[in-house]
């Protein structure tokens, strides 16, 4: 039955003043240790920009799909001109709920691609509108899934700043704030002082340091964490499982992406990866796929992963 | 630092110079495989080692120790070197090999190719495999190299030897002004009855390829696998042996080798992956090989030796029973993680 527009808005928002949104609430946001069950069920999260316009077409259908697929938990993507696509930010969030999936993160870029000290302010200014947004959509975390420009230390460090700032905003409004890597943050960089030699003749290189960890280091703990997208850190030539090691209490959400449909290419061990990652205390993870390039549709990719860490038997 | 320097230089060093070499137990055992390469310090105590390789399950055997210059691997008659595996009951199917690799020099170049194919006939191994190279920036320049690799690959058949090429990750990046990687330049204008492949699974996962895409893509062509991770075989997040061991089965393949490095401090490995990373920027470009070790011997660590790299070079007996017993110990490792996955033969 549809209902006007208004009377719709009305009653999400006294939904909203009855406080069921996780995001007024610091303490209700999840900090388990334990891997979170519904009723038995392995809770088993989806990044829906996987899903393309398969979901953009028609939400409220994608919605109920990727439910009836086993999903439980959706991390957003798409955010803009402070709606979500066509839809306002508190209807998208009812569309999901409707469908009985939870939106427990969100990826969000700020327009600026390089900061300088210049236009810090505007990146700010951006991100108190985006988590204002994402606070009405309900999510945990609100993480920044693009590079900014790092070429120096220097670089490094300002960007440090801007995330520290919007750690700090997004924690005033009980939401916590983190970066997601692709593989160009394991590039390195010469340390201060050291020049990294080119031309044919420079073979032997000075080791430098690797971007990820300079933002690592200058990203304040509580401020700021780290979804790691395991797939792109094996493309960034690193072992996920050393970063699990090195930064325990610092990554805390994973992306489980293979180059396909998990578990079908040669290049990841996922059973490592889950074991450690719950061994530092992960539980919580979204599934994530890029254009499929054969006959499957989107759909029955995201299907396919599913399925695959269902019947995982390290999968909690 | 400069010790590490040192270290990785003369690692590299030997990549391209690498000559460094049944007790069936009652129950069907697994068709495991050995790389020597991952054996460091071998040649200190080669029955000592051929001895726990046996020990640990592997079947069959891949070495690096042959020496192009004598004609003797370890300093042993090839046939010698050969009985010396089968005493333990071990068989040496493979080797990483190389002889002259020269544009200029064809001729040379096959008569180089053919002694090594005439010792690896007397040593009994069916596989010699061209270990690492770095291949011409122009179309032109590789055409005229897969010639010469099928050339070689004619003087292999002639001595019933099937000749092959090991992938690193230097292979995966574009040839320059075109779309399309060395290796599949080469996999395409190589012969399939002259020249086969060996897929190196770490090496093409570290450049950003799917080894299962590539067993597919290529059914025929991946003979051998090198099974290696960054250490020990199977313990990071890296590399998933059952998809690729499947498609290798599927292929029709039984044969397979673990190599692992020496093990590695971090800042080891560090610099280690960094002068491999070189070595891909200067593939891209495009060169020869040598040009490549002219620069690399101008360009080396001014304090000279330095410590000599575990494994490599004479040391102190003690320091390289130190160096064989932690070698052997991961590898014991490796050859355990592969027997008890059943995805494994």
């Amino acid at each position: 039955m549809m209902e006007s527009k208004r009377d719709f808005l009305k009653k999400i928002s006294l939904l909203t003043a009855g406080g069921l949104m996780a995001g007024n609430f610091a303490p209700v946001i999840a900090s388990a240790k334990t891997a979170p069950t519904i009723a038995g069920k392995k809770v088993i999260g989806l990044q829906i920009y996987s899903l393309m316009k398969e979901l953009t077409e028609n939400v409220p259908e994608g919605m109920k799909k990727i439910k009836e697929i086993g999903y439980s938990t959706i991390e957003l993507a798409g955010y803009g001109n402070r709606k979500m696509g066509q839809y306002e930010v508190s209807e998208y969030r009812k569309i999901a709920e409707d469908a009985g999936l939870k939106i427990t993160s969100a990826h969000v870029n700020p327009p600026e691609r390089t900061y300088t000290k210049d236009n810090v302010a505007k990146i700010s200014d951006w991100w108190k509108l985006a988590v204002e947004d994402h606070v009405k959509l309900g999510v945990g975390r609100l993480i920044q899934p693009g590079m900014p420009t790092i070429e120096t230390h220097d670089d490094a460090k300002l960007v440090g700043e801007v995330f520290n700032n919007a750690g700090e905003i997004a924690k005033a409004a009980g939401i916590k704030w983190g970066y997601h890597n692709h593989n160009m943050e394991f590039k390195r960089i010469a340390k201060p002082g050291e020049t990294l030699p080119t031309g044919p003749g420079a073979v032997l290189r000075p080791v430098g340091d690797i971007v990820y960890d300079l933002m690592m280091e200058a990203t304040d703990p509580a401020l700021v964490f780290f979804e790691m997208d395991v797939y792109w850190t094996v493309m960034g030539q690193m072992d996920p499982l050393d970063y699990f090691e090195k930064y325990p209490t610092r990554i805390q959400v994973l992306h489980i992406k293979d180059r396909s449909v998990l578990g079908q290419s040669g290049m990841m061990n996922f059973e490592n990866i889950f074991k450690k990652a719950y061994s530092i205390g992960i539980n919580e993870f979204y599934v994530e796929i890029e254009k499929i390039k054969s006959n499957m549709t989107q759909f029955e990719g995201v299907k396919g992963c599913f399925d695959y860490l269902n019947n995982a038997s390290f999968v909690k | 630092m400069k010790k590490t320097l040192s270290f990785c230089f003369i690692a590299i060093l030997t990549l391209f110079y690498t000559s460094s070499t049944s007790f069936g137990a009652s129950s069907p055992k697994k068709h495991i495989g050995i790389a020597t390469y991952s054996v460091k310090g071998l040649e200190s105590d080669i029955e000592g080692s051929f001895k726990a390789l046996a020990d640990d399950g592997y079947v069959v055997m891949e070495i690096s120790n042959y020496d192009a210059n004598t004609g003797l691997v370890a300093g042993y008659k090839p046939a010698e070197y050969a009985a010396l595996a089968k005493k333990y009951g071990m068989e040496i199917i493979s080797s990483h090999a190389r002889g002259k690799f020269d544009l200029k020099d064809v001729e040379g170049s096959l008569a180089a190719w053919g002694k090594v194919f005439d010792d690896h006939k007397i040593l009994g191994c069916k596989y010699v495999i061209f270990p690492m190279n770095i291949w011409s920036g122009t179309v032109e320049g590789l055409k005229a190299e897969c010639d010469l690799m099928n050339k070689i690959g004619d003087e292999a058949n002639k001595r019933g030897i099937k000749f092959g090429y090991h992938n690193h990750h230097i292979e995966f990046v574009k040839i320059p002004n075109t779309d399309q990687l060395y290796e599949d330049f080469l996999l395409a204008n190589t012969d399939p009855d002259k020249v086969f492949f060996q897929m190196d699974v770490y090496w093409i996962t570290v450049g950003g390829q799917d080894p299962v895409a590539y067993l597919k893509k290529y059914p025929t062509r991946f003979k051998l696998l090198h099974i290696k991770d960054e250490y020990v075989v199977g313990a990071t997040g890296k590399i998933n042996y059952e998809a690729i061991f499947n498609q290798f089965y599927k292929n029709g393949n039984t044969d397979w080798f673990v190599e692992m490095e020496a093990k590695m401090t971090k800042e080891q490995r560090e610099q280690s992956m960094a002068m491999m990373n070189q070595m891909k920027d200067i593939q891209a470009k495009g060169g020869n090989m040598a040009d490549f070790m002219a620069n690399m011997m101008k360009n080396r660590p001014k304090d000279g030796q330095g410590a000599p790299p575990l494994g490599f070079g004479p040391q102190d007996p003690k320091v390289q029973a130190e160096i064989l017993k932690t070698s052997l110990e991961g590898i014991k490792e490796s050859a355990d993680f592969l027997l008890k996955s059943d995805f494994v033969k």
